[in-house]
C-alpha cells in the first residue's frame, strides 16, 4: 500500500500532475481543472465577449 | 492547480516559507489583479514617453514590464520587513496562466494578419518561400547550435531558435508556452531579441545602401532578419519606401507561421518529454500536450479572412487585449526573477543567438537576391 502510494506520487510528480490536485475546501470539486484548460476557457470566453461587442472599450 | 515544476509557472524552490493553499493562492491572485493591471498599463505608457514620435516603439512594452517587476521584487526582497511576505506572495503569481490566456486571444490577431498577405502584389510567393526556408533552416541551425555546441537545455534552445527564426518576442512567448520553458529563459530570450534588434535596425539599411542593393532585395533582407516588427519597419524606413513595404511583407509572412511552429513544438516536446521513453501512449501524449495551443489555433482559424467568423476589427481588438495579458505576464516574470537568474546563464545563450543571427543574415541575403532580385524580380 505504502509502496504503491509512493510510486503513484512519484509518477504524478514526473508527469507534472502533483500540484493539480488541490486537497482542501471547494477546490476539491474542481480537480479536473488545470491552468492549461483554464487558460483555454478564459481565452475563448474573452473572444466570445469581444465578438458580442462587450470589450470594445479596451485599448492598448 | 499549478502546472509542472520548473516551468514558466511559479517555482517554489527558493522559498523558505510554507506555500499557500491553492484556494488562498488563487484568491490573492484575483485580489492583486488590479495592481497587476496598473503595472501593465505603466509598461504600455513608458514607451510613449521614451519614444514619443513613433506608434511602434523599438524597445517594446515587455522590456519595461520585466524591469518594473524586477525593481519591485528586488526592493521587496531588500527590505527585511517585506521579504517574507514577498516570498509567500511569489507563490501566488500566475505567469503561465496569463501568458496562455494571452496566446489563445492572440491567435485571432495572427489569423487576421493573413488578410494583409492578400495585398502582396507579385511578391507573395517569394516571401512565402523565403519564410519557409528561413524558419526551417534557421530554426534547425539555432536549435542544434544551442543544444550541441552551447549545451543549453532543449526547451531554452527551442525558445531561442523560434525567436530568431520566426519573429522575435511574440514567437518566443508562443514557443515558451508550447514547450513549457522556464520563465527566466523566456525573459532572457526577449532581452536578446531586443538587444540584437537595436543595432541591427541601423546596420542593415545602411549596409544595404552602402552596397547599393536593389530596394526589394534590401527590404526582403531586412524583413527576414531583424526580429522585432517595430525594428523591421524602422530599418525599412531608413532605407526607403519600397524597402519598408517589402520588409513588412516578408515579416508578416514569417509572423503568421507562429501558430504552426507552436503546434509542432508542443507536439514534439509532448512526445519526447521523457528521454528514456521511445513512444508514449496517445493518452499520455494528450495529457502532456499544452491545451491552450488548441485555443490558439482555433482563434487563428476563426479569424482567417476565408473563414471570417472573427471579423478583422474584433481580431485587432483581441490583439490589443492579448498585449494586456502579455504585459501582466512579463511584470510577473520580473516579480519572480532575480538579476542573478540572468547572470547565472552566462554568455552561452548570447553565443547561440549570435551564431543563429549570423547564419540568418547570410541565408536571407542569398535568398533575397535569388528570390526577390532574380526569380521573382518581374
Amino acid at each position: 500500500m505504502g509502496l504503491n502510494s509512493e510510486k503513484k506520487t512519484k509518477d504524478m510528480v514526473i508527469s507534472g500532475q502533483n500540484e493539480k490536485t488541490p486537497s482542501e475546501g471547494f477546490m476539491r470539486y474542481f480537480q479536473w481543472i488545470n491552468e492549461d484548460w483554464l487558460s483555454l476557457f478564459v481565452g475563448l470566453i474573452i473572444v466570445l465577449l469581444a465578438l458580442l461587442g462587450l470589450l470594445d472599450w479596451i485599448t492598448w | 492547480m499549478t502546472d509542472r515544476n520548473n516551468t514558466l509557472e511559479n517555482d517554489n524552490t527558493e522559498m523558505k516559507v510554507p506555500p499557500l493553499s491553492a484556494k488562498t493562492s488563487y484568491l490573492i491572485f484575483i485580489v492583486t489583479l488590479p495592481v497587476l493591471i496598473l503595472l501593465a498599463w505603466t509598461s504600455n505608457f513608458l514607451p510613449r514617453i521614451v519614444e514619443p514620435n513613433t506608434s511602434k516603439p523599438v524597445i517594446e512594452y515587455v522590456v519595461y514590464a520585466v524591469i518594473i517587476g524586477l525593481i519591485i521584487s528586488n526592493v521587496l526582497v531588500a527590505i527585511p520587513a517585506s521579504s517574507t511576505t514577498y516570498r509567500q506572495f511569489k507563490g501566488t503569481i500566475r505567469t503561465e496562466l496569463l501568458l496562455k490566456i494571452g496566446l489563445v486571444i492572440y491567435g485571432a490577431k495572427i489569423g487576421a494578419d493573413f488578410a494583409k498577405i492578400d495585398v502582396l502584389a507579385g511578391y507573395f510567393l517569394a516571401a512565402f518561400l523565403q519564410a519557409m526556408l528561413v524558419i526551417i533552416t534557421v530554426f534547425m541551425v539555432a536549435y542544434y547550435t544551442a543544444v550541441k555546441i552551447f549545451k543549453l537545455e532543449a526547451k531554452f534552445a527551442a525558445v531561442l531558435a523560434t525567436a530568431v527564426s520566426v519573429c522575435g518576442v511574440s514567437a518566443a512567448i508562443a514557443a515558451a508556452g508550447a514547450v513549457l520553458a522556464e520563465k527566466k529563459q523566456l525573459a532572457h530570450t526577449v532581452t536578446l531579441v531586443i538587444a540584437f534588434s537595436l543595432p541591427l535596425m541601423f546596420i542593415f539599411p545602411y549596409v544595404a545602401l552602402f552596397l547599393d542593393f536593389p530596394d526589394v532585395v534590401a527590404g526582403a533582407w531586412i524583413g527576414g532578419n531583424i526580429d522585432t516588427t517595430a525594428a523591421v519597419l524602422a530599418a525599412g524606413s531608413i532605407h526607403g519606401e519600397t524597402a519598408a513595404d517589402l520588409a513588412a511583407i516578408v515579416k508578416i509572412t514569417q509572423n503568421v507561421m507562429i501558430g504552426f511552429v507552436a503546434f509542432f513544438l508542443a507536439l514534439y516536446f509532448s512526445f519526447y518529454e521523457k528521454k528514456d521513453e521511445l513512444r508514449p501512449s496517445p493518452k499520455e501524449l494528450w495529457t502532456r500536450f499544452p491545451k491552450f495551443v488548441i485555443g490558439f489555433l482555433l482563434t487563428m482559424v476563426l479569424a482567417l479572412p476565408l473563414i471570417g467568423i472573427i471579423p478583422l476589427e474584433t481580431a485587432n481588438l483581441l490583439g490589443n487585449i492579448a498585449k494586456w495579458f502579455f504585459a501582466m505576464a512579463f511584470v510577473c516574470i520580473g516579480l519572480t526573477t532575480t538579476l542573478s537568474d540572468f547572470t547565472k546563464m552566462g554568455w552561452k545563450p548570447t553565443g547561440a543567438y549570435t551564431v543563429a543571427t549570423i547564419y540568418n543574415t547570410i541565408l536571407t541575403l542569398i535568398t533575397s537576391f535569388v528570390l526577390f532580385g532574380f526569380l521573382f524580380s518581374g
